[in-house]
């Protein structure tokens, strides 16, 4: 059964179109990462799977119910799903009774509100914390004692928006361990927003990419800022570095994004008499391996400094042939028709 | 906070029952009234309606207030019963047809009341008009109750007694800087015109509660007195059940005719302030 | 100098001795305002709120027009309540003019729009996430109000006592529909200006220490009230 039907959705901010989605499907028991720019519409998007915001025009549908958006259909369905948000607010009372909180508009006896709250604290790690007030938590504490609120729910859907972003370094990994664990939870569903490719690629089993309000192709993973050189037809990206892409079909000046398909990426091994810099090619170090349906995912690291992720979908025949491991330098070359060139908004 | 919260509101609950409690009762033998602020502040009500409520079991509730406000509230409707001194306009109040009958009850005396020096020689008058002309002649200060009380009105009949030149309102044309209309009670006005070191009209019991009732010593002087012009008639008007059904004439009625009986009469006679006996027994 | 402290001593005398007729007039202030205090708040906390939290055409001028309604002068409401309960008035036939219930109905009127207006700005001020938080977490739309209700709190609980403060100390209304009635509507305001203007000060004095001891015990009220949860917000 799929989780979330979403047909032609559209949500309008007055003259703004958040988000503008054709169609999409999220199945059940999912680990869902939702990634995309500042503005791309990850929170609207959010709001509606949580069935806090109607949207504009369209339908949704989950847990192959339609959703009616009227307040009596809607808050059984709305119980089975929860919200963590970017900068989770606590009541102003005791850690417990925030956590409580849930099963307390559920209508569960107290001893069990107190039972689920205590286990859910335990599982964040903040047992000990429960007489503390709660609005006085670090961004960290905060966070971790929201994840136990939402689990206190029993919800089906755990939706997480930008759990690690108002979080401290030490709570970061803290954090981060608690959704990983989620995700291999059963039974429940988990779909977090996040801006840290290498975030999503560690926690989610699926990514959901938004740009503009719009669900973009997987080719947007690999969505970069890139200034064309008009010289010679030359593109830089990438820590300035330059790629070679023939003619550009059209002349942008600054404020341009690329986007390079992932399927149309070359990797090379640093095979001896290869290694020099060969203009249009790349250097690249590998950084995970994994196999999907009929392609095996390369996440590679193509920046100088580190952390510029390039996502390459390639046939196991040529991994193999190139005897491709994690942790290799490599060199890496896009076909002609690998990048599509976004128009600066105007 | 919450114990505290639904603690007051329980509080705040039995207030409401206690104010039911307050209307039912309302329903009782009680009787509203107006009259003047020097009739209460003398003090003779409180001696007067418990003898009263003794001998009838009818409470009275007061409202003090100037003679034109008392007035207003028994044309409204809004009180059982008048007591005031003002005959004129008591007069037309019962011919307007919003009170039965004016009971004479009592008179007590006007004092012009000043500095022992009697800067404008007032004390050589030979009546209380001509002690407010050399009032006016001398620009001595003079002030005013101008709150359209019983002593208000009797102030403007002097002035025109005086013969002094008066404006519509009744009061001096010729007024500034020495002519001081306050808008307040009597016993602010007592202590307005000793501030000023100037004159005032007073009704003898306010003088006297200021003179004798108080540990602060109070200068002025009673300078003259004594005379017609300053007799001051108590007067008490059931306000008439055939313009307002709603009111509790038989209890008005019950009451001005025990103010005029016997009974009455002697307990007002026999009412003294500081020594001093205050009203006279003026039934006719 | 003198003076003052004579007054001062002699109304200490006075409030130890428990003079009855003294403690009655505070007990009828006390009675009157709490009951316009809770009559106003029954009704100004829900309307506030509800201004607060919906959206509809027209919110600004309403907002617009209970401010205005916060300098209301109390003798104007006082003149405005009495020609309405005045035997002549529209509501005359219930006979309430200068009764406490005619206090309270002015009193209500005079407090009405402050207890809303400040429950509106409590409200407002409430952190849009609460209202989305509760509603995830499972709450119905009378819970998720009554958390943001709850989030308000301090705010609507200074509105309230700010409301008391007022009525236990306004003069206007209970001098001129009250009518000062000995034993019935007699205020420690209205008592206060009647001592004065017969002369008296030793009745007044004490009354002044007890107004001054209300709103004292008031504010420690509020600030033991906002003591607990409310230090970082």
């Amino acid at each position: 059964m799929t989780l979330y039907d979403l047909t032609l959705v559209q949500v309008q901010f007055g003259a703004l179109r958040a988000l503008d989605i054709d169609r999409l499907s999220l199945p059940e028991n999912s680990a869902c990462a939702l990634l995309g720019p500042n503005g791309s519409g990850k929170t609207t998007l959010l709001h509606v799977l949580a069935l806090l915001r109607p949207p504009t025009r369209g339908a949704v549908s989950f847990m192959g119910e339609p959703v009616s958006w009227r307040e009596k259909t809607l808050l059984p369905l709305r119980r089975k799903v929860v919200l963590v948000d970017q900068h989770p607010i606590m009541f102003s009372t005791t850690v417990i009774k925030n956590v409580s909180y849930g099963p307390k508009m559920r209508g569960e006896s107290r001893s069990f509100q107190k039972r689920i709250a205590l286990e859910c604290l335990d599982r964040v790690g903040m047992k000990e914390y429960a007489d503390r007030p709660a609005h006085r938590l670090s961004g960290g504490e905060t966070q971790r004692v929201a994840i136990a609120r939402a689990l206190a729910c029993g919800p089906r859907v755990l939706l997480l928006d930008e759990p690690t972003a108002g979080v401290d370094i030490e709570n970061q990994s803290v954090v981060e361990k608690i959704i990983f664990d989620l995700c291999s939870e059963k039974n429940m569903s988990i779909l977090f927003s996040t801006h840290n490719p290498i975030q999503a690629e560690r926690l989610a089993r699926s990514k959901i990419y938004l740009s503009a309000g719009r669900l973009a192709a997987p080719a947007a993973e690999n969505r970069f800022p890139a200034r064309v050189l008009q010289q010679n037809g030359l593109l830089a990206l990438i820590d300035n570095r330059e790629i070679h892409t023939g003619p550009p079909p059209e002349i942008f000046s600054t404020g341009s994004f690329v986007s390079i398909d992932p399927e149309k990426i070359r990797v090379y091994a640093n095979a001896r008499g290869n290694s020099g810099p060969r203009n249009g090619w790349l250097a690249a170090k590998v950084l995970q391996i994994s196999a999907e349906t009929d392609r095996i995912r390369v996440v590679l690291d193509a920046g100088k400094a580190g952390g510029t992720l390039l996502t390459a979908l390639l046939k196991a025949g040529d991994v193999r042939q190139n005897r491709i491991v994690p942790g290799d330098s490599v060199q890496i070359t896009l076909d002609p028709d690998a990048l599509r060139i976004e128009k600066p908004p105007a | 906070m919450k114990p505290n919260l639904s603690l007051i509101f329980l509080a705040a609950f039995l207030c409401i029952i206690g104010l039911e409690m307050d209307t039912a009762e309302a329903d009782d033998k009680i009787l509203t009234m107006s009259t003047t602020t020097s009739t209460e502040a003398s003090g003779l009500l409180d001696y007067l309606l418990p003898e009263f409520y003794a001998d009838t079991g009818i409470t009275v509730r007061v409202m003090a207030k100037g003679t034109g406000a008392a007035l207003r509230d028994g044309m409204d409707g809004n009180v059982d019963i008048i007591f005031v001194h003002d005959e004129v306009r008591e007069k037309q109040f019962v011919d307007d047809g919003f009170g039965t009958k004016r009971y004479y009850v009592m008179y007590n005396n006007f004092v012009i009341v000043g500095p022992e020096s009697d800067p404008a020689n007032i004390r050589e008058a030979k009546n209380s008009g001509e002690a407010f002309a050399r009032i006016a002649a001398a620009h001595t200060p003079f002030v005013s109750r101008g709150d359209d009380s019983g002593t208000h009105a009797r102030e403007k009949q002097l002035w025109t007694a005086s013969g002094v030149s008066t404006t519509n309102a009744g009061e001096p044309a010729d007024s500034k800087g020495w002519y001081f209309a306050i808008g307040q009670g009597m016993g602010v006005a007592l202590i307005f015109a000793l501030e000023k070191d100037g004159y005032v009209l007073s009704d003898r019991g306010t003088y006297l509660h200021y003179k004798h009732g108080r540990s602060e010593p109070y200068d002025l002087e009673v300078i003259y007195e004594g005379d017609d012009m300053l007799k001051n008639p108590y007067g008490v008007i059931p306000v008439s059940p055939e313009k307002f059904p709603h009111v509790r004439y038989d209890l008005a009625d019950t009451f001005a005719k025990w103010l005029v009986s016997e009974r009455g009469q002697e307990v007002i006679g026999s009412y003294q302030l500081h020594g001093h006996p205050l009203f006279f027994p003026d039934a006719r | 100098m003198d003076f003052l402290t004579k007054s001062l001593a002699e109304a200490a005398g006075m409030l130890a001795s428990l003079d009855p007729e003294l403690y009655f007039i505070v007990y009828v202030s006390l009675k009157v305002a709490l009951v316009s205090t809770l009559i106003a708040s029954a009704a100004g906390v829900p309307l506030g709120f509800f201004i607060a939290i919906r959206k509809f055409r027209g919110k600004r001028g309403v907002i617009t027009v209970l401010n205005t309604l916060l300098a209301l002068p109390t003798v104007v409401i006082g003149l405005f309540v009495y020609a309405l309960l005045s035997r002549q008035g529209a509501l005359g036939s219930l006979g309430l003019l200068y009764t406490p219930a005619a206090i309270v109905t002015g009193q209500v009127i005079l407090i009405l729009p402050w207890v809303a207006a400040f429950t509106v700005s409590a409200v407002s001020r409430i952190d849009e996430r609460y209202r989305r938080t509760a509603m995830t977490l499972g709450a119905g739309p009378f819970q998720t109000a009554f958390a943001i209700l709850r989030e308000a709190r301090f705010g609507i609980i200074g509105a309230v006592i700010a409301a008391f403060g007022r009525v236990i100390a306004e003069i206007g209304i209970a001098m001129m529909l009250g009518g000062n009635i000995k034993g019935f509507t007699r205020t420690m305001t209205t008592a206060m200006a009647l001592e004065h203007n017969k002369g008296e000060f030793v009745l007044a004095v004490a009354l002044g220490i007890i107004l001054l001891a209300v709103s004292l015990a008031m504010n420690i009220l509020l600030q033991l009230a906002q003591g607990r949860y409310g230090e970082d917000r």
